[in-house]
């Protein structure tokens, strides 16, 4: 198994992750950089998230990976009531070939299809507002 | 001249190119971009290299390899040409105002040879040897022979520097540069010199192909360029490796009689190679740290001052790299430049050097090797640090004395506890000065 950003192989140091079900998705040193935050912005802005977003603007979609558990919780917590979910993109990332903000918010959907919004939440994956990593959900 | 032979494009070039009424359709050769697990573009076939995701209901498999270059999945098609190149008449002059020295002579009638049987063969000479001027008689006759020549290199540093020279050894020939910043990157050339990543723009297209430095990163460290090399290459096309400090297993090749090897000890000018003095000088991480400067380095720097001797100067780091500009800067009274691989400003610096400008320049790996710098002196700082290898230490003694001019010049590694890396890069120094005695090749017989 190999680290979804660095493409090391992945050791397993703990017997907690070698029983579980769930396949790990980074090395420990890439899971060292992806440093959780607050309930609107999910990580740290660092040199290393910076990175993986220049990825995914490219193209590199499967890295959506790293952030569907923690967005999937972050928007439970939030919203209550069925409603839409806008997704905005900034120029920034409107050259990119696919876009990974919007399917990966369809995974989350698909995958929870009683899940129900209400009010209005911006969430943001990294720091930087106004970036091309901002979700806005708002009732539709 | 846009190049219409041996190139491979994307969906959009291809239109481009079609709608400028450039290309036609039965001069093109569609490929699917992902066909049976292997990338079409960079051969990549690891399960890891590759992504997939579901975009409006329809799945989406896409290399992750090559993404840099732009993404390539299995819904989009490659199309490469199939025109074959036309070579510029008389592309194949050569204008030279020097004569190759015997040893050189040496090693291109070995290129020729490689040429002419459309074999592989590696040039093993040393830092100055003059590597680039055995290759030119070489070029002289593939092109002759209406061959199409690529010469790659791991760093496009070295590029910039080497198209200068290959205009001007031909001048009838068309000579384009590929590098991540180029703006040549859709010309046409007889001779392209490239990076090996921008040969990911070619398919069939060389007949002739010189790898330089094929010991340096990324050559060795990224399979995917290899790879790239080869398919840029026609069936029949004949290569060159050339190195200074050819890699284990190349060197394992070569003694098995696995790959042929042409070994030139000694340098055009005929004198021996300077030796590497090794001086203890503490931890150097931990003095600029503290900002302050080793008495033994000091005093080395004061008397280059003094002796009026200009010096390149390697650091193992960045971060170290700009403490010891401020703690040098702040002993020496001067103002000192600093390059390293993500300084905007760093060929103009390095250009500014080569010209005489500055008395010290401080550097990490980036110089390590392909320049030329003349009468300089080297120090390396923290010579113990993991990223010197053996390699990388001949190299950067390589740097000195590159001119017949002035043919020696003092190289200095300060450390912190000799390792095997310069232990075995100052036997590698001797030994080929050794080798260069025993055949009587040297002006001056080494000390």
């Amino acid at each position: 198994m190999n680290c979804l950003v660095c493409h090391e192989v992945i050791r397993i140091s703990r017997l907690q992750e070698l029983f579980s079900w769930k396949e790990p998705l980074l090395c420990i040193s890439c899971q060292n950089q992806l440093i959780p935050r607050s309930s609107q912005v999910l990580y740290e802005q660092n040199p290393w998230l910076d990175e993986v977003i220049k990825k995914l603007n490219q193209g590199d979609i499967c890295l959506n990976h790293i952030f569907f558990r923690s967005l999937s919780q972050s928007i439970k917590k939030h919203v209550n009531v069925i409603g839409e979910i806008v997704v905005v993109e900034s120029s920034n990332s409107s050259s990119a070939p696919y876009p990974w903000l919007e399917i990966l918010v369809t995974d989350i959907r698909q995958s929870q299809p009683d899940m129900r919004f209400k009010g209005e939440k911006t969430l943001f994956i990294g720091e930087k507002k106004l970036l091309e990593y901002e979700i806005f959900i708002t009732i539709s | 001249m846009m190049d219409l032979s041996g190139r491979e494009w994307l969906e959009t070039e291809y239109l481009q190119l079609k709608q400028q009424g450039l290309i036609k359709e039965e001069q093109v050769v569609k490929v699917d971009g992902i066909k049976e697990g292997v990338c079409q573009r960079c051969f990549n076939e690891s399960v890891h290299w590759f992504g997939t995701f579901k975009y409006q209901n329809k799945w989406i498999h896409y290399c992750r390899k090559c993404l840099d270059f732009s993404m390539i999945t299995d819904q989009l098609l490659l199309y490469r040409s199939v025109i074959l190149p036309e070579i510029t008449p008389n592309a194949y002059e050569l204008d030279l105002d020097f004569q190759l020295s015997e040893l050189q002579e040496r090693a291109s009638e070995f290129a020729k040879e490689l040429m002419r049987k459309k074999e592989a063969g590696m040039i093993w000479a040393v830092c100055g040897a003059g590597k680039t001027e055995m290759m030119f008689e070489a070029i002289s006759e593939a092109l002759k022979e209406k061959k199409r020549v690529c010469w790659a290199i791991p760093r496009s540093d070295v590029v910039v520097e080497l198209v200068p020279r290959l205009r001007k050894a031909f001048p009838q020939a068309k000579v384009i540069g590929l590098h991540g910043r180029s703006e040549e990157k859709r010309l046409y050339g007889d001779i392209v010199i490239s990076t090996v990543h921008q040969l990911i723009r070619f398919f069939s297209a060389f007949d002739f192909l010189i790898i330089d430095e094929v010991d340096a990163f990324p050559y060795t460290f990224d399979e995917m360029l290899p790879r790239l090399a080869k398919k840029a290459c026609t069936e029949d096309c004949a290569t060159v490796y050339l190195s200074a400090t050819p890699s284990a297993s190349d060197q394992r090749a070569i003694k098995k009689g696995l790959l042929k090897c042409c070994l030139i000890p000694a340098r055009y000018h005929l004198q021996a190679l300077d030796v590497p003095k090794f001086k203890w000088c503490g931890s150097f991480e931990r003095e600029v740290a503290r900002r302050k400067l080793p008495k033994v380095v000091r005093q080395w720097f004061e008397t280059k001052l003094r002796e009026g001797r200009r010096a390149l100067v390697f650091v193992p780091t960045i971060s170290s790299g700009h403490k010891f500009k401020k703690v040098l800067e702040k002993n020496l009274g001067l103002i000192i430049d600093f390059v390293y691989s993500s300084d905007e400003r760093r060929l103009e610096k390095v250009r500014q050097f080569k010209e005489g400008q500055g008395q010290f320049l401080i550097t990490t790996m980036i110089l390590e090797r392909g320049v030329t710098i003349v009468n300089i002196d080297v120090a390396i700082m923290g010579a113990e640090h993991e990223v010197y290898e053996e390699s990388a230490l001949v190299q950067i003694s390589g740097r000195v004395g590159r001119s017949p001019k002035y043919p020696h010049g003092e190289i200095v590694f300060f450390h912190d506890g000799i390792t095997g890396a310069m232990d075995r890069a100052r036997h590698q120094i001797k030994g080929m000065n050794r080798s260069a005695s025993k055949q009587h090749l040297l002006k001056v017989e080494s000390p």
